[in-house]
């Protein structure tokens, strides 16, 4: 599966960021069977845009054929834009490795 | 003429500073711009003569028509436009600038109308109310200038808090703008802001001292003094127009009692 988690830094071991569309980087990852096979780091565009950042991500995840993410908090608009497209939506703390793999497991709240 | 009265802070008297100017000059139109929640009307109590709505455009694409090449998403300067099975546009983002229409090279792209506020028309103000949905309100501001312009020349243009795209096209389409001020610290911030503002848009522009007696006047003194603004009313700290306020009796307080207010 391929998940996408907003994140504070560029690497696997960075904490969640607090924000979704607005965080610095987001890292996608591509776990299967509790394992991480893959990830990409994406300087995230939207974070500095005046308006239509949660368009941006979306359109971002899209492209990258993002099935899920994790997030701490999401805006309102990301939350719809992502629903339409089918991406499916996680809430969670801590670090972007750990969360990919019990988004997986299926062990976070949707 | 037309005067535009901002403040930068919320709650520093724009509105009561409106109402003093009304007070002052009768053959001024009231307009309130505040479009996120316009409260002059309820202050005035005024019978409402007629209601107009806005009209504006937004793109809308024709998946029918539209083969994914996506040249509206990278043309478009808003990020209005979400990628889903196809390009499709957020409405509440779209500005109607159409470079979407231009760019696109299977004519998959149509304009639709869409309301985007209402103008209620009173005996001495014209009062705008933005549409729910829209998160950008200076196209709707702008109208609502231009049309209260057919009933009167004389304009005094109630701005709402803050200094940003709300309160832009009121300070463009002036000739005189009041920056409504208190002597407290948050109240310094924005009028240094507000002061900055005016200077870059070329406006004539003047300070208006509200409540005074609750804080450092001395320190907006100065704070004018080096910015090379001129403080030109000032109006003393009542409870009773807050009180006033409240009872929604404050045209008649001001009528009765404006030089006891006024230092």
């Amino acid at each position: 599966m391929k998940v996408a988690i907003p994140s504070l830094g560029p690497n696997l071991e960075s904490p969640i960021s607090p924000s979704f569309a607005r965080a610095p980087f987001f890292i996608i990852v591509e776990v299967e069977n509790g394992e991480i096979k893959n990830h990409e780091v994406v300087n995230n565009q939207a974070m500095s845009v005046p308006a239509g950042a949660a368009i941006l991500v979306t359109n971002m995840l899209v492209s990258k054929k993002v099935e899920a993410v994790v997030c701490f908090n999401i805006g309102r608009r990301a939350f719809e834009l992502l629903t339409q497209a089918g991406i499916k939506i996680f809430r969670g703390t801590g670090t972007v490795k750990d969360l990919a793999i019990k988004a997986e497991k299926g062990e976070l709240p949707g | 003429m037309k005067i535009a009265v901002i403040g930068g802070k919320g709650g520093t008297g724009k509105t009561l500073f409106s109402l003093i100017l009304f007070v002052l000059n009768k053959n001024f139109l009231l307009v309130d711009t505040d479009v996120e929640c316009p409260n002059l009307k309820y202050v005035l109590r005024e019978r409402l003569k007629r209601r107009e709505k806005v009209y504006w455009r937004v793109a809308e694409i024709d998946w029918e028509k539209c083969r994914k090449c996506l040249k509206c998403v990278k043309n478009c300067r808003f990020n209005a436009i979400v990628i889903l099975e196809k390009p499709k546009v957020v409405e509440e983002l779209c500005e109607g600038c159409l470079v979407c229409k231009e760019v696109c090279p299977f004519n998959a792209i149509k304009e639709k109308k869409i309301e985007i506020g209402e103008i209620e028309y009173f005996e001495n103000l014209v009062s705008g109310t933005s549409s729910l949905e829209r998160t950008e309100h200076s196209l709707f501001i702008f109208e609502v200038i231009r049309r209260a312009r057919k009933i009167k020349r004389n304009l005094i243009i109630d701005c709402p808090a803050g200094l940003h795209c709300n309160v832009l096209p009121q300070i463009i389409e002036a000739e005189k703008v009041y920056i409504v001020t208190e002597p407290t610290p948050l109240g310094m911030k924005a009028l240094i802001r507000s002061i900055i503002l005016c200077k870059k848009l070329e406006k004539e522009f003047s300070v208006v001292l509200n409540k005074v007696g609750i804080g450092n006047e001395e320190k907006i003194e100065r704070i004018c003094k080096k910015l090379g603004a001129e403080i030109e009313f000032k109006i003393k700290y009542s409870k009773k127009v807050e009180e006033a306020y409240s009872n929604g009796r404050i045209l008649e307080l001001l009528k009765d009692r404006i030089d006891e207010l006024l230092l």
